[in-house]
């Protein structure tokens, strides 16, 4: 991973950044899956 | 379409592309015509890439594909937000560090001459064709139906997108999709909520929700493991992941857009922000569909979408048997009416053994209208044996079309416009910019002025344009071709993202290997598409991993491994 001499807004490594993202994936899968459950 | 439609629709395709030609005016130097002077921030990257990617297709075939087939292919995007990280994290950077203006420059410096001018090829060969069918697709639906000649629509799409494009090159192209993008948003939303009061007034929005369910729309995740099933969890979360690597990572119409950032930290940022809103918007265009459908249960539907297609037969001696099968859709309707009261009943009593024995009348009903459907698809097929039978692409316009209010038909037009726009320009910039560094400026006129670059780039961005218009003007003598756009990258990105990922992590594998790794994958791709029933995300699994497995063993097969 290249070393960015700038950090991210909010966060104090660009792993925070990085984390967000892949969290609001998880948590939107989640959705979608208890979604498909209720009304299948 | 009324004159505050066309007041509406002309006013804004005007407004978007004068300013972004005027803001942009006056460019006399090659890098900032290529690169767009590098001072863009994140959130004009963000749109503008998700501006690019968004074709009109996405706003005519989304919704009706989930009007059809329900939420699933929201699972082709699982994979983007994945994607976006490990891009930002490993391949952006090293673009930065490099000052590339194009992806397959770098090519170059880690293999060969040939394998970055194969890669660029292949580029310019799928971008090249899917400009082409961005124009073409939307201009034939809009043509059909609202009556528009298609010639006209081609070459309005065309010649807007090649005056600013041309005029102002990467900046102009940034400009004009971030106000494209925000005319989009504003105008799903506004659809959305119109849509959502339209519903008859004793169906509330999770008896909407539940109706969708109870019909089979509301499947949004398919854990099944097959592969011959386009859009499952799995197939989306490694094929797409596979997809958003190739196109955010080689294709230059996507690269483009990023290296135009004022640092690296704004170019991260605006993938990310793409990664974190690409999939519950496509969530929400799919859910449009989804609400036509439920408005669809309460107000009769067509029993064909593309009224065009059905006319045909009315003048033949098949309309007898048309007009038969139109009297059953509309009893079939009658009496699914009586279902969907009998299952809303149910629903507010609360009873499980009702519910399901509603929702089982209910799904029966619905497959009595789709039985009568698919014999109408059998009709028109009989009569005109060319015809499209699928009508998916129709069904969200034909909507519009008919129940929005004046002005907002136009906004909803202007905003095809604004997509079909948005996805071509990108494509021509990157197609003209491709053209000049990869071909004219490497091989065929290495010591010019930037006078002469910047002369350069403008012609075969023209020329990039006149092709792509060419091709829409053609491509009404091909059939199935709005469904081979999806396919079309899939060909090409596997290969395209196995030399750049060999490149990037196997740094023993030397250039001649790699080309030939990739002309043989690209055959084997090719030949899986020709041969097989494999869903095509998985196209670009195999092509990445065939050019790996291929690349190491003509490696070892040729010799030590010095690197090239």
């Amino acid at each position: 991973m290249e070393s960015d001499p700038e950090k991210p807004p909010f966060f104090d490594s660009w792993n925070g950044a990085y984390l967000l993202v892949i969290g609001v994936l998880a948590a939107l899968l989640t959705l979608f899956a208890i979604i498909t459950r209720v009304y299948e | 379409m009324r004159a505050i439609d066309w007041i509406v629709l002309a006013g804004t395709l005007v407004a978007i592309v004068a300013y972004g030609t005027w803001k942009t005016r006056g460019i006399h130097s090659v890098e900032t015509y290529l690169r767009g002077g590098r001072d863009i921030k994140w959130h004009t990257i963000g749109l503008s890439i998700m501006a690019t990617q968004a074709s009109a297709i996405t706003f005519l075939s989304v919704p009706g594909q989930a009007y059809e087939d329900g939420m699933g292919f929201v699972q082709f995007y699982f994979g983007l937000p994945i994607a976006m990280v490990i891009l930002s994290a490993t391949i952006v950077p090293i673009y930065y560090r490099l000052k590339v203006y194009t992806a397959y420059e770098y090519l170059e410096r880690r293999f060969d001459l040939k394998t970055r001018q194969l890669t660029a090829f292949l580029f310019l060969l799928q971008r090249g064709l899917a400009a082409g069918i961005s124009i073409y697709a939307p201009a034939i639906i809009l043509s059909t139906v609202l009556g528009w000649p298609l010639s006209l629509t081609n070459l309005v799409i065309g010649i807007l997108v090649i005056i600013y494009t041309v005029s102002g090159g990467t900046r102009a192209v940034n400009q004009t999709q971030t106000h494209q993008m925000l005319v989009i948003l504003a105008g799903m939303a506004l659809a959305f909520a119109f849509i959502l009061f339209q519903l008859p007034s004793h169906v509330s929005f999770k008896n909407a929700v539940g109706i969708a369910g109870a019909l089979g729309k509301m499947n949004v995740v398919d854990f099944s493991p097959r592969l011959d099933t386009r859009y499952t969890f799995w197939s989306g979360i490694t094929g797409g992941l596979f997809v958003a690597l190739a196109y955010f990572g080689t294709d230059q119409s996507q690269v483009q857009r990023y290296l135009s950032g004022s640092s690296l930290t704004e170019s991260r940022l605006g993938l990310l922000f793409n990664g974190l809103v690409k999939v519950p918007l496509q969530f929400l265009i799919l859910f449009l569909g989804v609400i036509v459908f439920v408005f669809y249960q309460f107000t009769q539907p067509p029993v064909f979408f593309n009224a065009a297609e059905v006319e045909k037969v009315r003048h033949t001696p098949e309309s007898v048997q048309l007009q038969a099968l139109e009297t059953s859709y509309a009893d079939a309707f009658a009496a699914k009416q009586r279902e969907l009261d009998r299952w809303i009943s149910a629903e507010s009593s609360g009873d499980p053994a009702s519910i399901e024995s509603a929702k089982r009348e209910l799904r029966a009903a619905e497959g009595k209208s789709r039985s009568i459907r698919d014999q109408v698809k059998l009709l028109i097929a009989k009569v005109s044996p060319r015809a499209e039978l699928k009508d998916a692409d129709y069904i969200f316009i034909s909507f519009v079309a008919r129940y929005f209010p004046p002005g907002l038909v136009g906004l909803l037009i202007a905003v095809i416009f604004c997509a079909a726009m948005s996805a071509t320009a990108g494509a021509l910039n990157a197609l003209g910019t491709t053209t000049v560094v990869d071909f004219y400026q490497r091989t065929l006129k290495p010591a010019a002025t930037n006078e002469h670059y910047l002369a350069a780039a403008k012609l075969f961005t023209v020329f990039w344009g006149v092709v792509a218009m060419l091709f829409a003007a053609f491509a009404s003598q091909l059939d199935n071709l709005i469904q081979a756009v999806n396919i079309l990258g899939s060909l090409f990105y596997g290969p395209m993202l196995g030399v750049f990922a060999v490149g990037f992590f196997l740094t023993k594998i030397r250039g001649t290997p790699v080309f030939w790794a990739v002309v043989i994958s690209q055959l084997v791709v090719l030949a899986v598409f020709k041969f097989s029933s494999i869903g095509f995300l998985w196209y670009n699994v195999i092509g990445c991993a065939a050019v790996v497995v291929l690349g190491f063993a003509f490696n070892a097969a040729t010799g030590p491994s010095a690197r090239a």
